[in-house]
């Protein structure tokens, strides 16, 4: 499908817009350009190609009619109608499509038809049947691919994570039908499963319809072994259930794996963290008692420490006097009277034979208590020796607290530093990692009871299966001992042999399709971006990034715009012998809205050069500074350039550049 | 060779694909136009077997 032109009236801001888009049949100049400042309307005019195709836009409010015009009904009263119109070629043959909305002003105020209503004419004007329209409109582009096809910039994100969370199961049927795989499915459904509409049901009937009561009930005990089986299979708590509940189960256990041996190294940091803030604790409580100390030993050092200059004067003094030197130890006044009455020395010599040692004992009487002074200033020159020395050992005290606050003071701080060096965002890790250690024993305990579960179900299964074989020898005997059922045995067997082959192929197929997808979808994101990044895409096609990496808004749309060219390679690679359901035009329209906003100027070039190449026209609506970055790298490539005038807030104009 | 048990059906071949052909283009057909339901696809299917068996 080419889109040749695109009338719109009175759709939205738009009252009256006339586009021509051809591009000119084969030629290289495929591009068609249309800028318009921020707010001007290019989201709306894109969203006017879906909604003439499919009835459907993503505006947020629903009045589709211009304002203006609304309010010249208000005043003057009469009908109006939304309408948009597009002129394509599809496989060679003109067609038009219009689509349009009316409005009608009644006594309680304007009222918007309940549908719309679409009118499709050949080249010669003659109108299609509303089947025959249908069909041509679903043929044009698949209504689930429509978004890929119709670029809503604003969107962007949804798409993307309806690829990334795989939720559009659409997309897996559109992909499907492009190759063939939807008719395989659908015969598949036909031929066999879990419902009583089948083929093989029917068959299975008209085979005990024409046996006898023993032929019914071992169809009946076939059934009966048969939803058992189903539901041990593909019941609720099936075999299907737990296996992929099971595998869900590893793959969760194995991410949590991986992303626990990633924290290894913060664990690290994060116990050399708290060894540190421990160390720190340590110092700083040391710092503290040691403080409390110096104070202590301030409190009593400090008065003997003042009193050390009175001390020793009083030390000169009794040096310069030496009156303790004198003294006689332990010996008081009783003793010299003793002495003196006995009239006898200490050394046995007679007082009067010998008066000089009566005069030296007399003379004691100066040393000796009660007169003991000696003995008195001896203890008080012991006081000031030990006066002076403690006041020497305070000061000594003091700095020795000094230097050991100092030191834990300093120790505190390295461990401090120690800890800045660590980033403080691994700290908030911590519960992180002891979450995900819970959940992980939690998934082993859960894959442990799922092993055994599928055990006793596989055992299970086997005993049905043996007993479903019994049962179906004794039918199959039976039967062919009745002539009556041997023509719809023979359709049994032919019916079985083709969904066995259906089957396989289905598998071959899906396989091969999976395969081819996501080498294209890779092989066109690595034009774009040549980082290596790897893309994945399971069985309903959902898109992985290899290794679940966080990826650039515009990383993200460079996915959307892979999956869009991946499709149309897909379809237009399709062998013409295809089963394919879903044909697609030869040619393609990519309509896109701000396709480059997220992009930088490296990649808009690669873009440039990409975008031409997926489609057949590309018609871009751009803002004036991207657009001109555009043109540079595009140059080769416009067709046609078309400017968009914001007249008003309800009312713009495209004109041709 | 197909069937159940001891009751051997010899499959011819080219009678299967014949018949697999006729039922692959139903399939495609009814997917492109969406004429029939389950119920009709069945008993057309059917009717391709009793056509050609």
């Amino acid at each position: 499908m080419i889109i040749k032109r695109i009338i719109l009236k009175n759709f939205r801001q738009y009252k009256e817009a006339d586009l021509n888009l051809e591009t000119g049949e084969g030629s290289q100049k495929n591009v068609v350009l249309i800028k318009g400042e921020g707010g001007s309307g290019k989201t709306t005019f894109t969203q006017a190609f879906r909604w003439c195709l499919y009835g459907v836009t993503t505006f947020r409010d629903s009045d589709l009619i211009n304002t203006d015009v609304i309010k010249r009904m208000h005043e003057s009263g009469g009908n109006a109608a939304v309408s948009v119109e597009m002129f394509i070629v599809n496989h060679g043959n003109d067609y038009s499509i219009k689509r349009s909305l009316l409005y009608t002003m009644t006594s309680r105020g304007i009222k918007e038809d309940e549908k719309t209503h679409v009118v499709v004419r050949d080249l010669k004007g003659k109108v299609l049947g509303e089947h025959e329209a249908d069909l041509l409109i679903r043929g044009l582009i698949p209504k689930a691919l429509a978004p890929y096809f119709f670029f809503d910039g604003e969107r962007m994100q949804n798409m993307v994570e309806e690829l990334l969370s795989g939720k559009s199961g659409d997309i897996s049927t559109v992909v499907r039908g492009l190759v063939g795989l939807s008719s395989l499915e659908a015969l598949m459904f036909h031929l066999k499963n879990s419902r009583n509409t089948t083929v093989l049901k029917r068959i299975e009937k008209e085979i005990d319809v024409s046996g006898d009561a023993e032929l019914a009930r071992l169809g009946k005990e076939i059934e009966n072994l048969t939803s058992e089986l189903e539901a041990l299979n593909h019941g609720e708590r099936g075999l299907d259930t737990l296996t992929e509940l099971h595998e869900k189960t590893i793959a969760e256990k194995e991410g949590i794996d991986r992303e626990l041996a990633t924290y290894s190294d913060v664990e690290k940091l994060q116990r050399d963290w708290k060894m540190h803030e421990e160390a720190k604790a340590k110092f700083e409580a040391e710092k503290i008692r040691k403080q409390e100390l110096f104070v202590k030993n301030f409190q009593t050092g400090f008065s003997k420490f003042s009193l050390k200059a009175v001390l020793l004067l009083c030390n000169g003094l009794l040096d310069d006097e030496g009156l303790e030197e004198k003294g006689v130890p332990d010996i008081c006044n009783t003793t010299l009277d003793f002495l003196i009455k006995r009239g006898k020395c200490i050394c046995g010599k007679d007082f009067i034979e010998h008066p000089e040692c009566l005069r030296e004992i007399e003379k004691l009487y100066e040393y000796v208590p009660p007169m003991s002074a000696g003995t008195m200033i001896r203890e008080l020159r012991s006081f000031i020796v030990n006066g002076i020395e403690n006041s020497d050992s305070f000061l000594d005290n003091m700095q020795e607290y000094i230097y050991q606050i100092d030191d834990a003071i300093e120790k505190a701080d390295n461990e401090e530093a120690q800890k800045q060096l660590i980033d403080k965002s691994i700290l908030t890790q911590g519960d992180e990692i002891k979450s995900l250690k819970e959940r992980q024993l939690y998934l082993i305990q859960k894959e442990e009871n799922l092993r055994r579960e599928i055990y006793v179900i596989n055992r299970k299964i086997g005993e049905k299966e043996a007993k479903l074989e019994e049962v179906r020898g004794q039918k199959a005997r039976r039967e062919n001992a009745n002539l009556a059922s041997r023509k719809w045995i023979v359709y049994r067997a032919y019916a079985e042999a083709i969904y066995d082959r259906v089957v396989a192929t289905y598998n071959e197929k899906e396989k091969e399709l999976q395969y081819t997808f996501q080498k294209n979808i890779n092989d066109f994101f690595r034009s774009i971006y040549k980082d290596g990044l790897k893309i994945e895409v399971n069985e309903k096609y959902k898109v992985f990034i290899e290794g679940n990496r966080e990826m650039s808004t515009s990383q993200y749309y460079s996915i959307v715009f892979a999956f869009v060219a991946t499709t149309l390679k897909m379809a237009r690679d399709r062998k013409p012998d295809s089963l394919s359901v879903i044909d697609l035009p030869e040619e393609y329209p990519l309509v896109m809205d701000a396709p480059l906003s997220a992009f930088d100027k490296g990649r808009i070039k690669n873009i440039c050069d990409v975008l031409p190449k997926i489609a057949e026209q590309v018609i871009i609506f751009i803002k004036d500074t991207d657009g001109d970055i555009a043109e540079s790298h595009l140059c080769d490539r416009i067709a046609r350039r078309y400017q968009i005038n914001m007249n008003s807030y309800t009312d713009s104009t495209v004109r041709e550049a | 060779m197909s069937g159940s048990n001891d009751t051997r059906i010899e499959i011819d071949e080219e009678l299967l694909k014949r018949i697999l052909f006729e039922m692959m283009f139903e399939e495609k057909q009814n997917n492109k136009n969406e004429t029939c339901n389950d119920v009709q696809m069945v008993a057309k299917l059917v009717k391709i077997l009793e056509k050609h068996l």
